[in-house]
């Protein structure tokens, strides 16, 4: 009869393959059914615990490959059961998590690989999962790295449990529905999922894609008296902030390092900036999410005498730092990403902190493990953040403002002349905002020794005709707005003789050239880092006995996220090139790759163009 | 009943006996070694000074010490059968300490955390093998003074179910660029029933060593080895009070070598310096030993008739040792009893090839139960039986220890001659059936054994007549890459080229190509059509029980890799030219390469490529020289190579490419792409002509030797770089 029944399902499977709707001819398995239960339990009046058992059916359909299968489990929960059928042998492992980005972190993970011997084969895995924190049931994602045929997610809700369940990204392959139980007092939420397609990770995608849902704790009744846990943003800060107070700083010490590091400052400003940077510089950023170090920041004088610490540590410090020299600093959470903390309903999924500074009637954010970020500038995974700021007993909502592309202009402005078939120029290329920081992030990861060299094959870019000189940085520091680079060049594979014609190719950087993207395999959006925003400026010297014959046509592409411009102008006896490329807005959507790849086109043909001098007397250039 | 509670008391007492030599509490333990540690007398951990030469680098040693300190102690041992009797474990201990000034950030990132696993053990039979590891570390600030770093402040990094730690990580609190961490890290093994594994002391660092030294006080109950190479010191050596050896050696000012991960054409037992260690506990009765294997005692320079015995010692029980081999040698006998009756007056070469090709086609992939040793052996057992002369090969590789620095049985490889030395059979692990001798074996002085008869444990392991034997080279015309290509400009957009490419590749050059664009299931279907094989491999399968219910799981693999070939192909042009293909027309494998009637692998492809034409006005500016594919390009590091090169063979790559004009367009200037470049070890010739409308331009790069010594590689790079500057030409057809 199971066979039977089995075999019946497996059809249905088979058949209903050909017409799912978003399943790919990668998905060689798949989920063919999955059942999630979320239980909320509780033993007596103190003892409470969410009960999470998944059932899940996998069909191998395609290409026979084994699968990692796996479920996070933590500190406060366990894997109580894990139970495979349909294939033997198969061993459960269980690890802590581990990440380049973690030191330390109490993510567990248990998980084993199902090695699927032919097609259409099936195996049932079961997973009973119980936690015994209230508050950790947060985030339940829908889809799997496997395509869903048919999933069911039930939470069964006592009446002395009140949580809200909130969507995001869902269409219409998602249904809700729900139940009332009044004999065992129960509502039960039922989230039918068909045709679900897998999650592909690709770069530069965006973190939180995938439809998923956010289980918000807000009360539990114990002895009939409702104890909020997320009810409002008042407990939510009062949550947060309690972990705040046990961090016990020692003021005496840090005010010593406060003096310390200010002890040339004159002004207000150059404080600030000083115990800003020398965070910046001096505390190694190490993420530590164990237990109650997941929340608490460690304190202040611990993370002086360590020299390391995470984004609360290192905050908690600077918030103290300020503090000791009379400023009037905060800590501030947020959440980066697409999660964050919402100014609608108060989600407890902040994964970031920095600290506030309230000067001159305005709230600057001052984030210390954006390494060479100086004071008033934002990175972009702050910008626009809805912010909880603690205001003592109480809070303040705010949001990070948003900054313009141009505060992370890269610009190169360089004079070229022709000598010896060559362009020679004493080039200068300026970086702010988050262009300094990427570029400071790969020289710090340079070696000292090495810098130059990599410097200069940076800036050759890999044109063995070309060689680059007498480089000279500046500012390469957390306190300066703009780090500069500025060097010697002669390029040769930018200049072509032919007869009495000198053809030349203004642009050897030829941003973005490569920037097309493969729409027949990228399946999410792209998501750029930053706002980019390049300026180019390059100036050529029309040579004596030479006049020019004609340049490239000018190029401009305006759209709503984004604009290239090139222009060349003739002023006197130089041509100016001009380009700026803006990435106005980071978040390129995938119904926008097709206009996005015919304007990259149109881009790299641009940079083909070449302007051409002729000769205009028997002088020769050389 | 009184016997079995006897038995069982004593049991165990017995199973905790072992726990008592390692017994003391890791805590008080670790304290106390951190403290002696730390106390040591040495003057090279007192100066804090880094000499000027170095004050510049990313990190510098100071002092790198190494002391090793190995006893046998004897106790008794209860067996499973509950016998008594004396084992002698192996008391090991091995601490490196080594302060290393931090001059920058990245050098700060690498300090930053240390890791170690505190204990780890097993068990078998009742024995004990027990693992330890201590560290200690210390930031010593610029003014001199020193703060110790607890060590207990390391987290765990768990698993299991049960929460078992797997290892630790210590975060270095306040260390500073600028700073200095003096850190060890001790290995403290027991070990009755394991052998240590073979060690190597290395005298390079990513960083330059001021000070180096090394103590090392070794048992007299054991056989210790040792070699030292590519001028890493040499050790003073004394006897103690109690008989047992002192090995001792210190050196200064040892240069950086920071790129051995990777660093291209490395041959790391003949460019490094290291010394090679070698300890074994000959007293243990359960620690395997060949029957050469050295009584107890110090031995500098094993010499090579020594190691080679141990080699023969391991081959020959090897041939004792073909279990399971039921299935394949049923295959294999069928298909040669086949082949003889097809080929009844073939040659002994001819079936000596034919036993070697259909014996690695059907040799399973499980290398853990057929290792390449043993197909070896199995190649000669079966070349015996069909009386085709053969002898046993002992050699060494290009990328292993010199002949006459070889220092474990490892260091030489197995492979067999057949017909006199006419044929060269050996391992080989992709496609190629073809009958190369393998690159790492080329140029190598080998040694032959006439297998008379493999005498397990004994000393001489087989009995035979031995010679030497220089396995022969192959040229760089045997190694060849040829590549004809049609190019055309698009008739709509002339800044696309339309590529036409037939590859050719020989010898060396071809398994890159065939491990990333043969299909297994052609390859199978090549094979059994060359082996006059007439079962397919789906049709064999189906004939036995254990695989039949693999069919479906097989055919969905190659289903699947027969869709992902196109990828390759697309992998194949972009690794050509560095720049990805806008669209692959189509494209065909016309010859495998993969047996020795028809080595050469050929294929041809059809693709479209932008980037290579700019536009001047009405004029089309052509990258002529990137054609023929993107070179190598060396960085300043590769520039300053300061060990010798091994390539893997000589080798040559030709070009030929026929660029139509399109209408209308003329093209002069065509002496920039005329190079000629010619020493030793390489050349680099190009000519461009015009004919009618088609431009003709002919490359050959030519690498003439394997091997370049360190001083002549500037040699190389002329030919290199003129390579390279034949790329960066362009042409201009004018409209």
């Amino acid at each position: 009869m199971f066979k039977n029944s089995r075999f019946t399902l497996f059809c249905v499977f088979i058949f209903c393959s050909f017409i799912s709707m978003g399943q790919s001819k990668d998905d060689n398995v798949i989920i063919s059914g999955q059942e999630d239960t979320y239980r909320y339990l509780k033993n007596g009046n103190k003892d409470f615990q969410i009960e999470e058992k998944s059932v899940i059916e996998y069909t191998c359909i395609g290409d026979v490959k084994p699968i990692t299968v796996y479920k996070f489990y933590s500190a406060t929960s366990e894997i109580t059961k894990v139970r495979v059928k349909g294939i033997k042998r198969v061993v459960p492992r269980y690890e802590m998590y581990q990440s380049k980005s973690l030191f330390y972190s109490d993510t567990r993970v248990c998980y084993f690989s199902l090695p699927f011997s032919k097609k259409n084969e099936s195996a049932q895995v079961t997973f009973v999962k119980k936690s015994s924190d209230l508050q950790s049931l947060f985030f339940i994602p829908i889809s799997d790295d496997q395509f869903i045929k048919k999933k069911v997610i039930r939470f069964e809700v006592p009446d002395w449990m009140e949580i809200d369940l909130i969507e995001r990204n869902f269409d219409s392959s998602i249904q809700k529905d729900s139940i009332r139980d009044d004999k065992n007092r129960t509502n039960t939420y039922i989230y039918t999922v068909e045709n679900q397609k897998a999650i592909k990770q690709e770069e530069n995608m965006p973190r939180y894609a995938y439809p998923y849902i956010y289980v918000i704790p807000r009360s539990v009744r114990v002895d009939g008296l409702k104890q909020p846990l997320f009810d409002n943003f008042d407990h939510l800060y009062a949550w947060l902030h309690n972990y705040v107070l046990l961090s016990g700083n020692k003021e005496d010490i840090v005010k010593q390092k406060a003096q310390e590091i200010t002890n040339n400052c004159k002004t207000d400003d150059e404080k600030i900036k000083a115990l800003f940077s020398w965070v910046q510089d001096n505390i190694r950023y190490l993420a530590n999410e164990y237990g109650i170090e997941a929340y608490k920041p460690d304190a202040a004088h611990e993370v002086i005498r360590k020299k390391y610490g995470d984004c609360k540590g290192m905050s908690n410090l600077l918030k103290c730092l300020l503090h000791a020299q009379g400023f009037d600093a905060r800590l501030v959470w947020l959440g980066t990403k697409e999660i964050s903390i919402d100014s609608s309903v108060p989600l407890p999924l902040g994964d970031h902190m920095i600290c506030a500074l309230k000067w001159n009637n305005t709230i600057y954010y001052l984030d210390p493990t954006a390494k060479f970020m100086p004071f008033g500038q934002y990175p972009q995974y702050i910008q626009g953040k809805t912010v909880l700021i603690e205001d003592d007993k109480n809070y303040l909502l705010e949001k990070v403002p948003i900054l313009p592309p141009s505060s992370n202009t890269e610009s190169l402005s360089c004079e070229f002349t022709i000598e010896d078939q060559s362009l020679r120029c004493k080039s200068k290329i300026e970086y702010s905002g988050e262009s300094k920081q990427d570029i400071m992030s790969a020289i710090q990861s340079t070696k000292n020794i090495e810098l130059m060299s990599a410097l200069k094959t940076f800036l050759e870019r890999g044109n063995v005709q070309d060689k680059v000189s007498d480089i000279e940085l500046s500012g390469a520091n957390s306190l300066s707005e703009k780090m500069e680079l500025t060097y010697n060049e002669v390029r040769k594979s930018n200049i072509k003789k032919h007869a009495n014609e000198l053809f030349i190719g203004m642009d050897s950087f030829r941003d973005f050239n490569t920037m097309g993207i493969d729409t027949a395999k990228r399946q999410n959006d792209y998501l750029f880092t930053y706002k980019r925003h390049i300026v180019r400026d390059e100036r050529l010297l029309i040579p004596k006995g030479y006049r020019l014959k004609s340049y490239p046509s000018n190029l401009k592409v305006e759209e709503k996220g984004y604009s290239f411009v090139l222009n060349y102008t003739i002023v006197d006896n130089k041509i100016i090139y001009h380009k700026e490329i803006t990435i106005l807005e980071p978040w390129l959507k995938k119904a926008d790759f097709s206009t996005w790849n015919s304007n990259i086109e149109k881009l790299k043909k641009a940079y083909l163009e070449q302007v051409i001098l002729i000769q205009t007397s028997d002088t020769n250039e050389d | 009943m009184k016997t079995k509670s006897l038995r069982a008391t004593l049991l165990a007492i017995f199973m905790l006996f072992p726990l008592f030599l390692f017994a003391d509490n890791y805590r008080v333990q670790s304290e106390k070694l951190r403290k002696e540690v730390w106390a040591w007398d040495m003057p090279m951990f007192k100066n804090y000074t880094v000499w000027d030469q170095y004050k510049n680098e990313s990190a510098v040693i100071i002092a790198w010490h190494k002391q090793i300190n190995a006893r046998i102690k004897n106790y008794l041992l209860v067996d499973i059968l509950y016998f008594g009797q004396y084992s002698y474990p192996l008391f090991y201990s091995d601490i490196d300490r080594v302060m290393v000034k931090i001059n920058d950030k990245t050098a700060l990132d690498r300090y930053s955390q240390l890791s170690f696993k505190e204990e780890d053990k097993s068990s078998p039979y009742f024995a004990s093998n027990r693992l330890r590891t201590i560290i200690g570390a210390r930031v010593i600030k610029p003014d001199g003074s020193i703060k110790e770093v607890n060590v207990e402040d390391a987290v765990s990094i768990n698993e299991g179910k049960n929460e078992k730690s797997a290892y630790k990580k210590l975060a270095i609190p306040n260390l500073q660029v600028g700073d200095i961490l003096d850190y060890f890290y001790c290995y403290e093994y027991q070990y009755e029933t394991w052998s240590l594994p073979y060690q190597i002391i290395p005298l390079y660092s990513r960083y330059p060593i001021q000070s180096y030294s090394a103590h090392c006080e070794f048992d007299k109950k054991l056989t210790v080895e040792y070699r030292s190479i590519n001028g890493a010191p040499d050790f003073n050596t004394s006897i103690d009070k109690a008989g047992n050896t002192v090995l001792e050696f210190s050196t200064t000012q040892i240069p950086k070598f920071d790129n051995v991960e990777d660093m291209q054409w490395l041959s790391p037992y003949r460019d490094l310096p290291m010394v090679r260690l070698f300890v074994l506990n000959g007293s243990s009765r359960y620690i395997y030993k060949p029957a050469s294997a050295r009584k107890a005692g110090v031995y500098k320079n094993v010499s090579y008739e020594n190691i080679l015995n141990d080699a023969k010692g391991i081959v020959a029980n090897q041939s004792k040792m073909m279990y399971g081999m039921n299935d394949v040698n049923k295959k294999v006998m069928s298909a040669i009893t086949n082949f003889l009756l097809m080929k009844p007056n073939g040659s002994k070469e001819e079936l000596a090839n034919y036993i070697f090709t259909v014996l690695r086609f059907y040799w399973p992939g499980d290398h853990a139960n057929y290792s390449s040793m043993k197909f070896v052996v199995r190649l000669q057992q079966l070349l015996k039986e069909y009386n085709i002369e053969n002898k046993l090969v002992f050699s060494t590789m290009k990328d292993g220890a010199r002949r006459d620095e070889v220092f474990q049985a490892g260091d030489l490889e197995v492979a067999v001659t057949a017909n006199n030395n006419r044929q060269f059979f050996s391992f080989s692990e992709g496609y190629d059936l073809s009958g190369g001798i393998a690159s790492r074996l080329e140029g190598e002085i080998a040694s032959t054994v006439v297998v008379d008869a493999y005498e397990k444990n004994t000393k001489n392991g087989i009995e035979g007549r031995i010679e030497e034997y220089k396995i022969p080279e192959t040229t760089y015309e045997q190694n060849k890459e040829i590549s004809i290509t049609e190019v055309r400009f698009n008739g709509n957009d002339p800044l696309q080229l339309l590529f036409s490419r037939k590859m050719t590749k020989t010898g060396d050059l071809k398994n890159p190509y065939q491990s990333l664009l043969v299909l297994f299931e052609d390859w199978d279907k090549a094979m059994r059509d060359h082996l006059m094989i007439k079962q397919s491999l789906m049709e064999e399968m189906q004939g036995d029980k254990n695989q039949r219910t693999r069919i479906n799981e097989y055919q969905s693999y190659f289903d699947a890799k027969r869709k992902e070939q196109k990828e390759m192909i697309k992998t194949e042009i972009t690794s050509v030219h560095s720049l990805e293909p806008k669209e692959v027309m189509d494209y065909k494998i016309h010859n495998l390469g993969v047996i020795d009637s028809s080595p050469e692998f050929c294929y041809e492809v059809n693709y479209i490529l932008e980037g290579l034409v700019k536009k001047a006005g009405d004029n089309l500016i052509l990258d002529a020289g990137k054609l023929i594919g993107s070179q190598w390009v060396p960085t300043e590091k590769d520039r300053n190579r300061t060990v010798d090169a091994y390539y893997p063979t000589a080798m040559m790559f030709e070009n030929e490419i026929r660029i139509q004009i399109p209408d209308g367009y003329q093209v002069q200037g065509l002496e920039v792409l005329r190079y000629n470049v010619n020493n030793e070890y390489g050349s680099f010739e190009s000519e461009a002509s015009q004919k009618d409308h088609t431009i003709v331009i002919k490359t050959k790069k030519i690498y003439k030797k394997s091997f370049i010594p360190k001083n002549d590689w500037p040699k190389l790079l002329e030919m290199i770089d003129q390579a390279n500057d034949f790329c960066a030409q362009s042409l201009v057809l004018k409209k």
